[in-house]
């Protein structure tokens, strides 16, 4: 039964001198007392730069206003220029990887977040002034002193790997490798055995034969006196030496 | 033996510290995860020009989603999700290469590009004003060029503000209050709904109707200059419905036309030069009608189908033979402009029947196709859209909506494609088992050619390799991804001894049940519970397990609850989980407001439940007597809480006791815990969590008793946001109460905080997101609560000695717990900053809680990222001391990690993210995650790897 609702999403409303209702950019909000709250709406531009395989399209912009409504665009890439509504802001757009966000926001202190997949972007808290006439003063959240100048450029922070990096292949890896380094045993003990006289191989061979192996530890158990056989072929061998 | 083991615990703590638990390499993509992609339940389509070569049709849904659909096979080729507040209202094509769309109150503008879906443009009509203006949204594209940019423009109304914009890039022109003016006494108030081109060439009309809809409002307006030419009123004598009114026009001259406030008559205004002169003329509907539809040109509709030529002359019946319950497109003109036409679309159990018919009622084409829209619950929407087939006549295709979402294509007398749209509104997701093998056969699995599947084998192994040592193309790789995706065991539709094979079953917003198989996402059935074909809107709204546990050849069950047939009742639905058979549906005379779970089977192995009505009247389910005895013994211990949002308050209940074999009782009042601020979420422990360790053993061996009441509530509460807006502080409260008694456990104020917050609560702990207004950013919280009870403190030799010697030491100190003789608790508490906002938490789930947990977030950005339990943690020391290294803890740091490795959804985005489902593997190192939003994303995590 544990249900969570959400906050509705709320903004803050800053008193200012009395506008005419009626001016664009301006919207009023009455309260209990029966006074008309004013606020004025600006304008928050900016781009984002734009890395190598990202799509316009798949790029969101994000916009906290005051901790509560979000708003969302999409940056553009089309290298004219944009006019802000109501002709209050003539912007020139230059470049190919320059693209630029308008959106209407009250005054406040709000959170700018670019959302694009591959990379990872700084969340930028914008503040703009009601008193100095809509002036934006925009920062790093995480860190203040990082001020970012007008036209507000976002620059990634890094570029994110969402995988796990499989380990590169390299040579002393490989031959470090205790698996290979007994692989490579056996094949230089394969070679030696190999170019080794037939006369000596023989002689090896017996030897191995005398050897007390587990099998033959278990066919005669310690104690008893080995088969009779097996002395009989120890004997000319250790003649012959 | 305990030193050892913790030492070694410590050392591979340290050696994982940051190592991802949960990371996956690029090449294992598709070996556990998929997702599915959706779109929503359309409201409104476009289709891209016929002389276009790539054939699309533009779609806005109620998910609030535009997006571009292939017309061939119904794919996705792009969608953007718009934000929650922000509405979708009209989408409209202007030229090839421009998708204008208008949202949130006809606020936003926006132009977005139709290949690719590249944000073009984008303007502000207006900015929130003071003066609530009901009116009309409508923008209406001009075929002329204003600007003298050669791009046709638009001419834009919202909220009585009439605006001509450039098509090419959204630039204003001019602008026009006109409601400002009609305020100023140019002409009585009123509201503007609709925007028609005039006969005048250069001119527009605007028509609306006046405060008191007594009177239709009529402005010519100039499009070179905005200025208003000419206003005419014309007295109704009967009240008008807002918004249902339009103009016709044709050549046969132009009309105004609007329905009357009971839907009875359809009124007329002939539209000639201004001023108007003359009276409006009422027909009779023969049945009242609650929407006049303008469907093109001078074709209007009202319900049941009865289509109306509308010109200066008057009112006309359309002669179209249309049966009542048919389902109309709007009109369009056909390429060599032989007229307008419109389809009508039909459903019946066996066939749907499409009727192309042009102005003049004549049937152009009657199509009969095989596909029951019945068993989808009906038509919602159609769409026509006309082609030029290869002979230079016009053909059609038909999009068609269902009731349950799913989206049709027809042309030529077949479905071209179908898309199961209802899977973007999941509402509840319930886990099933498979059946065992060999014992229900769900699919038929076609005989194993070895040599073939050996080949194959061969193969994916060699392109492993390729793919490891970094020298496959990416087509080879891609081809790997597929074949992981295809990979024939985890695709089985028989139950495994590992738990890995599941069946996700979804209840979807409009009524359609599916079940997903957790190896591709492919659906297995799904079977439609929503409302039938003229039955009221309404599906299930929650879905309850029914049998999960249950015998191997019995398939598991779940009960849905819907609204009933009746007002205040609820049907009752048990479906059947392996084939989404119903097995049976009922009628309950009362309404549910909450369901209780009570621990008691009945001899089936049903659940039974207790639900309970708007006036606290507590049901049985299934209220048989047998239950009742059954639950006879429960009773006394059943108390169930309440939480009033709306008034910030929490109210408890509890059961009478004393009488017997009845199945509905009164519920009495308990307790109340009204809030001072404002109550923002409330959360508690998942039903079915299985805890393994009752203990937390302390570096200095001490221990810690976790607190496991499972009738523990966290509650959060936050300042109100009006006094905030007045430059109240605003804080953040969060409460851990005993949901039986409701006394509050703990309580901690964040200074400078607010909502909204999400939590979950899992074990003996709560973890918490919400914003801080002071730091300005994301903050997490997590409070630990511990048993301190005096019976805990020290456990007596001899009994520890006892337990241990017979191996069920982790028993020690497990005892019965209960709310009326609440222990004394200690909550340890810490708060950390995330870079991130949350949507939605839940947490990792495993078959017997051994494991450690994951928090699954869902992301603001619709990614799902999990975070380790233990970075959450309330003893994280700010200077470790040896036995904290011992013990295995983190030193605090006040930021919480984000690892690009532990996104589960890697490199792709669950659009419009809702919820997370997570559920247990047999396995117990395993956990299954199911995140839905829009689109939906499953993978499976080893919380504990490492």
């Amino acid at each position: 039964m544990g249900r969570t609702m959400c906050l509705t999403a709320f903004s803050c409303f800053v008193v200012i001198a009395v506008v005419s209702a009626l001016l664009p950019g301006v919207a009023g909000k009455k309260t209990g007392a029966g006074e008309v709250m004013l606020t004025q709406y600006y304008p928050v531009e900016g781009s984002v730069d734009m890395q190598e395989g990202l799509k316009p399209a798949n790029v969101e912009v994000l916009l906290t206003v005051n901790g509560g409504e979000q708003k969302k665009t999409h940056p553009r890439m089309d290298g004219s220029f944009t006019l802000y509504p109501y002709n209050a802001l003539l912007l020139i757009n230059f470049g190919f990887h320059l693209t630029l966000i308008t959106l209407d926001v009250p005054p406040g202190t709000h959170l700018l977040e670019v959302v694009a997949l591959g990379y990872f972007y700084p969340a930028i808290r914008v503040d703009i002034s009601a008193r100095h006439n809509g002036k934006v003063h925009a920062a790093w959240a995480e860190d203040r002193r990082r001020v970012l100048p007008a036209g507000m450029l976002i620059e990634p922070l890094k570029k994110v790997e969402y995988f796990e990096k499989r380990q590169e292949f390299s040579l002393l890896s490989f031959f470090s490798n205790p698996m290979t380094l007994m692989m490579l045993f056996t094949f230089v003990c394969v070679i030696i055995l190999s170019n080794i006289d037939p006369e000596t191989m023989k002689e090896m061979q017996n030897e191995m034969q005398n050897q007390p192996g587990l099998m033959n530890m278990m066919n005669n158990p310690p104690g008893q006196p080995s088969s009779g056989q097996s002395s009989a072929r120890q004997r000319p061998s250790a003649a012959s030496k | 033996m305990p030193r050892l083991f913790s030492t070694l615990f410590t050392i591979c703590v340290y050696s994982s510290n940051f190592f991802s638990a949960v990371a996956i390499y690029e090449d294992q993509v598709g070996t556990w995860d998929w997702s599915r992609s959706f779109v929503g339940t359309v409201t409104r389509a476009v289709f891209s020009p016929s002389d276009l070569k790539r054939k699309r049709a533009f779609v806005s849904t109620e998910s609030n989603v535009l997006a571009s659909l292939n017309l061939r096979t119904g794919d996705i080729s792009w969608k953007h999700k718009f934000a929650a507040n922000d509405e979708i209202e009209q989408i409209l094509l202007l030229g090839k290469q421009h998708l204008i769309t208008i949202s949130n109150n006809g606020r936003h503008v926006r132009a977005w590009g139709t290949v690719d879906g590249m944000l073009l443009w984008e303007q502000n009509t207006y900015v929130p004003s003071a003066a609530e203006v009901e009116g009309g949204v409508s923008v209406l594209p001009l075929s002329g060029d204003y600007d003298g940019d050669d791009f046709d423009d638009i001419c834009v109304l919202a909220r009585g503000i009439l605006q001509l914009r450039s098509g090419a890039d959204g630039l204003l022109l001019w602008t026009n209050n006109i409601t400002a003016m009609l305020e100023d006494g140019v002409l009585e108030g009123g509201e503007l709904y609709a925007l028609q081109l005039s006969s005048t060439k250069g001119r527009i009309d605007a028509v609306g109707l006046t405060a008191e809809h007594d009177a239709t409002l009529i402005l010519n307006v100039d499009l070179e200059s905005g200025q208003v030419k000419d206003t005419a009123s014309v007295a109704s004598k009967v009240p008008l419905a807002a918004s249902m009114l339009a103009v016709a026009t044709k050549e046969k001259g132009r009309a105004w036309v609007g329905l009357s406030a009971d839907g009875r008559s359809l009124l007329h205004l002939p539209l000639g030069p201004l001023p108007l002169t003359g009276e409006l003329t009422a027909t009779k509907l023969s049945q009242p009608s609650t929407e006049l539809r303008a469907l093109g040109g001078d074709l209007f509709a009202t319900d049941g189908a009865n289509v109306f030529e509308v010109n200066a002359g008057g009112v006309s019946p359309g002669t179209a033979d249309l049966a009542h319950n048919a389902v109309l497109t709007s009109a369009l003109t056909l390429a060599d402009s032989k007229g307008m036409v419109f389809a009508s679309v039909e459903a019946s159990s066996s066939s749907t029947v499409i009727k192309v018919v042009d102005d003049e009622g004549q049937a152009l084409v009657t199509e009969e196709v095989k596909l029951d829209l019945l068993s989808h619950g009906g038509i919602k929407r159609a769409f026509l859209n006309s082609y030029t087939k290869k002979d230079t006549t016009p053909g059609f295709r038909v999009l068609i909506v269902a009731r349950d979402a799913s989206l049709f294509l027809l042309q030529q007398g077949e479905v071209v494609w179908q898309r199961e749209e209802a899977l973007a509104s999941i509402k509840a997701v319930q886990y099933v088992d498979l059946p065992p093998a060999g014992d229900v056969e769900l699919e038929k699995t076609d005989p194993v050619d070895m040599i073939q599947q050996f080949k194959h084998g061969l193969e994916m192994q060699m392109m492993q390799f390729k793919v490891r040592m970094k020298f496959a193309t990416p087509e080879e790789s891609a081809k790997l991804v597929e074949h992981r995706r295809s990979y024939a065991e985890k695709l089985q539709m028989v139950w495994d001894p590992n738990g890995f094979r599941k069946l996700i079953v979804a209840l979807t917003e409009p009524g359609r049940l599916v079940a997903l198989h957790n190896g591709d996402g492919r659906s297995v059935w799904s079977t439609y519970v929503g409302a039938g074909a003229g039955e009221p809107e309404g599906s299930p709204y929650t879905m309850l397990p029914l049998t999960m546990v249950t015998a191997e050849h019995t398939a598991p069950e779940v009960l849905l609850l819907g609204p009933g047939s009746a007002p205040g009742s609820t049907k009752a639905t048990r479906v059947e989980c392996w084939h989404g058979a119903v097995t049976s549906s009922e009628q309950l005379p009362y309404t549910v407001a909450h369901v209780l779970r009570l621990p008691v089977s009945d001899n089936q192995g049903r659940q039974i439940f207790l639900l309970v009505d708007e006036a606290k009247k507590v049901h049985l389910y299934p209220g048989t007597e047998e239950n009742s005895d059954l639950v006879y013994d429960v009773l006394p211990s059943v108390y169930f809480y309440e939480t009033d949002y709306a008034n910030s308050t929490i109210r408890g209940y509890a059961l009478p006791t004393e009488e017997v074999g009845k199945t509905s009782w009164d519920a009495v009042q308990t307790w109340e815990l009204p809030f001072s601020e404002e109550l923002v979420a409330t959360v508690t422990r998942r039903p079915d969590e299985k805890v393994h360790s009752h203990t937390r053993v302390l570096g200095d061996r001490s221990t810690l008793f976790k607190y496991l009441n499972m009738n523990t509530l966290f509650a959060a509460t936050a300042t109100p946001a009006h006094l905030v807006a007045e430059g109240m502080e605003p804080t953040l409260t969060a409460y851990i109460i005993d949901a039986v008694t409701g006394k509050v456990l703990y309580r901690v104020r964040h200074l400078g905080a607010q909502g909204p917050v999400q939590a979950v609560f899992s074990e003996n702990w709560v973890v918490y997101h919400y914003w801080s207004v002071h730091a300005h950013r994301h903050e997490m919280s997590v409070l630990e609560v511990f048993d301190e009870d005096a019976s805990r403190r020290a456990p007596g030799f001899f009994e520890a000695a006892l337990m241990g010697a017979m191996g069920r030491s982790s028993e020690l100190g497990v005892k019965e717990i209960s709310s009326h003789a609440l222990p004394a608790v200690r909550v340890l508490g810490q708060s950390y900053f995330f870079s991130m906002g949350v949507k939605t938490m839940s947490v990792s789930a495993t078959s017997s809680g051994v494991t450690s947990k994951n928090i699954l977030l869902g992301t603001h950005t619709d990614q799902v990222l999990a975070l380790e339990k233990r970075l959450l943690d309330p003893r994280r020391p700010t200077r470790p001391t040896s036995m904290d290294k011992e013990e295995g803890l983190i030193p605090y740091n006040p930021n919480l990690p984000i690892i690009p490795q532990h996104f589960l959804t890697a490199n792709q985005q669950v659009s419009g993210l809702r919820g997370i489902a997570s559920a247990p593997a047999r396995l117990e190192s395993t956990s299954l995650v199911f995140a839905y939003g829009v689109d939906i994303f499953y993978t499976r995590i080893m919380p504990s790897k490492m």
